[in-house]
């Protein structure tokens, strides 16, 4: 699979960074700012999230405004600055009839979660997990056993899955560990990796890692988009490699679901815009392009 | 000693002098002593600013330091190069990344074993590191490296609560450290290493022995004062970099302020000097002048002095002084006056004005000798007013007197300037003339006689005629001079006879011959 493909400028620049701290105050300022929005009348809907399911958002922007008849705003480029699945939450519980918010998430969560918060999960698509490597390193394809070895630390030099005399350096980011996160389909517990390893902090960070390290392995979704600078290339597992398709067939074994979530009483429009974000034409072209599977199964 | 005021006056210009002198040699050595105490508390001020200077140096190496420890990527990737294994490359672009923007020389990364991870090359500095980082978890110190004498700052890295290994970074001490510190704190450093001098922004002293003895070096002559400024790391007599102060700017300070001293020395000098030689020439010339006067005086003379302008106390007594001469001129002026008038009236005629016969006593030697010495003739001429009592009776006394006065004006008149007159009775005359031979003198006798009977003598509106009758003697037998004046008037007076017995108005020249007599009418 070529990573590389999306050369779509989605790194943190200075005026991505500003209006991500734009966003954070907003959303720390929430609840204050909520009564004055119905009373103006607010017509804006706006939606924080993490960063993979914000890129899928962020492509139909267009789309989902057409479908709504309002403005979408979107927070949660590259989850930094704490915008992301927590963040979700909170914005989806915290929508009024006046202020229509929602959350989008990159990893399903547990059902007491969603009794706890009062949540509804609107479930968008299967996002594959890619396996990184650093692409000086000769392995394009394994294992999912050995994959999972590799992480457990039972493998820790690529000669064992017959590469070079390296040691391998594993670089994780075990985010939202209480929920069934994405990487929870390489390993359950962040007990079950590798005790020395590198634990990234951001996605960007994990690749940044793989890059440094000529031994690393990392995963990442398929909706990250890769720099040209970048010397990482995704593994196949077990031959198979990560697609939409492989999901289908469940022949691809690492991936998360990436979905919208709101409150119980979620107003009309932000029920038109998850409709239009589950079933719309330019989510299909999205899910495509990011080889998303999506959810839906009349649009499977 | 010191009689006068001339003497007291130079010697007090003279103490002022040398008190002058002693002030200023005092400033002198005062200010000498002053430069050089200063000089040592600048040196000292100088070396705790470098030192301080420096710590802040240590201390922001050491931030750099422990900013590349704090780096939670950084203790992250020590991590797995050490315990995994990882590329040490990537540690090394992770650090370039994130800290290659450190003014840094070298870095050096060490593993819990005291290999390095990443500069390799510096082995020197990963020894002396290791050395030094015992039981510590950071700190500073200096090392000699391969190129540069470097400052070394290090800090353990921990990560999941163990030791990881070692950052260590390095700051050149190199020529433009020097430099930099010399424009900052003046003067010159100097690295000294192995009692050489390894490196110095002093010109011309690298590689030179440094053996500093009482905080001093000599190189080429020129001696420096050498302070040392201690680094941390070291001991107490392992001092490497010294603050440098040339002894001969100190000089040339020095020199600056005993040339200013002496200037002021000489301007004084030369002020008091000057003050001193006025002081005894203002009082020296109004008392040599009083001095040359009171002498005059005192010889009794009263020389003019001239007053002056000046209204000083010595200029006044000058100025009183000359007015008292001026005065005791003028009493002298009078004193002669009437002296001179004394005399006048002692040896004349108060009626005539003519010579009396008291003066004809004092007059005649000297006559005398005159006519002895010239070969000439003494004669003297007799007149005797004919019947002057009868006027007298006549015409009364007053009239009398105005004709013997109108006799002497007749006898002024017809006499030369060389002719002596003398009132010698109450109407007889004496006319001394000294002539070639008789001859003469009977042509005056003649004249006079004539100018009697010609000119009448006038009282108020009357004329009184007068004749006169003359005895001539002109002889001189070489008596003495009492003799011979006495033998002359006898003569003469013998020869008057005659005349006023001959019947008066007539002149009659006495001879040798008794009864030889020439009479003329």
């Amino acid at each position: 699979m070529d990573t590389r493909g999306n050369t779509g400028d989605l790194r943190a620049t200075p005026a991505g960074v500003a209006r991500l701290a734009l966003a954070l105050i907003w959303l720390l300022a929430m609840p204050a700012m909520a009564a004055p929005a119905d009373e103006t009348g607010d017509d804006v809907l706006r939606g924080v999230g993490a960063h993979f399911a914000w890129i899928v958002f962020d492509a139909i922007e267009a789309d989902l405004e057409a479908a709504t008849g309002r403005k979408i705003e979107l927070y949660g480029k590259n989850s930094m600055l704490g915008v992301g699945c927590n963040a979700a939450v909170k914005l989806a519980r915290q929508a009024s009839e006046h202020g229509d918010t929602f959350g989008f998430v990159c990893c399903p969560l547990s059902e007491e979660e969603v009794e706890r918060e009062g949540l509804i999960v609107h479930p968008l698509a299967l996002e594959p997990i890619l396996i990184l490597v650093h692409d000086d390193n000769p392995i394009d394809d394994l294992g999912s056993a050995q994959v999972r070895a590799i992480f457990r630390g039972e493998i820790d030099n690529w000669k064992q899955v017959g590469g070079p005399d390296r040691p391998i350096v594993v670089v994780t980011r075990l985010h939202c560990k209480k929920r069934p996160g994405h990487w929870k389909t390489i390993l359950p517990s962040p007990g079950d990796f590798r005790p020395t390893r590198l634990k990234a902090n951001s996605a960007a960070a994990m690749v940044q890692r793989i890059n440094d390290f000529a031994g690393a392995i990392g995963h990442t979704g398929t909706t990250w988009i890769f720099q040209p600078g970048d010397h990482v290339k995704a593994l196949s597992i077990d031959g198979v490699k990560p697609t939409a398709a492989n999901l289908a067939d469940g022949s691809y074994p690492f991936h998360r679901q990436l979905s919208a979530i709101t409150n119980r009483t979620p107003s009309s429009d932000v029920i038109k815009l998850i409709r239009e974000a589950q079933q719309g034409p330019a989510f299909r072209r999205v899910a495509r392009e990011y080889e998303l599977l999506p959810l839906n199964p009349q649009e499977r | 000693m010191l009689r006068t005021y001339r003497a007291r006056i130079t010697f007090y210009n003279a103490l002022l002098m040398v008190f002058l002198a002693s002030i200023l040699g005092y400033t002198y050595f005062y200010s000498r002593n002053v430069i050089l105490e200063e000089a040592e508390i600048h040196s000292l001020n100088l070396s705790n600013l470098l030192r301080s200077n420096i710590e802040m140096e240590e201390e922001k190496l050491l931030h750099y330091t422990e900013v590349v420890r704090d780096d939670l990527n950084i203790q992250e990737y020590m991590f797995i190069t050490t315990e995994v294994g990882g590329d040490k490359q990537a540690l090394w672009r992770l650090y370039r990344r994130g800290f290659g923007w450190l003014p840094v020389a070298n870095t050096v990364f060490i593993d819990n074993d005291g290999k390095a991870i990443l500069g390799e090359e510096h082995r020197d500095l990963v020894q002396a590191v290791n050395d030094r980082s015992d039981g510590a978890s950071e700190g500073i110190f200096y090392h000699q490296g391969e190129t540069d004498f470097e400052l070394v700052t290090w800090a353990n890295i921990y990560y999941q609560g163990g030791p990881r290994g070692i950052v260590a970074l390095t700051h050149p001490i190199d020529r433009e450290w020097l430099e930099h510190h010399h424009f900052f704190g003046g003067n010159y450093l100097l690295i000294g290493e192995d009692g050489r001098i390894s490196l110095s922004d002093l010109e011309g002293a690298e590689g030179l022995q440094f053996q500093p003895e009482d905080g001093i070096i000599r190189i080429d002559e020129n001696v420096y004062r050498v302070r040392p400024i201690p680094l941390s790391g070291e001991g107490d007599k392992d001092y490497r970099l010294w603050l440098v102060i040339s002894e001969q700017e100190l000089l040339d300070k020095l020199a600056h302020h005993s040339s200013l001293i002496l200037l002021l020395l000489l301007v004084g000098g030369l002020a008091v000097l000057t003050t001193g030689l006025l002081s005894v020439r203002n009082f020296n010339r109004p008392m040599n002048q009083l001095m040359q006067i009171t002498q005059a005086v005192a010889e009794g003379k009263l020389p003019k002095l001239k007053k002056s302008a000046e209204t000083n106390e010595i200029n006044a007594l000058v100025n009183h002084f000359a007015e008292m001469l001026t005065a005791l001129r003028n009493k002298q002026a009078e004193i002669d006056r009437v002296h001179r008038q004394l005399k006048e009236n002692a040896i004349t005629d108060a009626l005539t004005g003519l010579y009396n016969r008291h003066h004809l006593s004092n007059l005649f030697p000297k006559l005398l000798a005159q006519v002895r010495r010239e070969r000439k003739w003494l004669c003297a001429l007799l007149l005797d007013l004919d019947h002057f009592k009868r006027i007298n009776d006549e015409h009364g006394h007053p009239a009398g007197d105005r004709c013997l006065i109108h006799a002497s004006e007749l006898l002024r008149a017809s006499s030369r300037a060389s002719d002596y007159l003398f009132r010698i009775g109450g109407e007889e005359f004496l006319i001394i003339s000294i002539s070639d031979d008789a001859e003469g003198a009977m042509i005056l006798a003649e004249k006079i006689r004539r100018s009697f009977e010609a000119r009448a003598c006038q009282v108020g509106d009357r004329e009184i005629v007068i004749t006169a009758s003359i005895g001539v003697s002109c002889a001189d037998d070489g008596r003495p001079a009492k003799q011979a004046m006495s033998n002359l008037l006898s003569q003469a007076d013998k020869a008057l006879y005659r005349a006023k017995a001959l019947g008066r108005n007539r002149v009659v020249n006495f001879s040798d011959d008794l009864t030889q007599e020439t009479v003329t009418k």
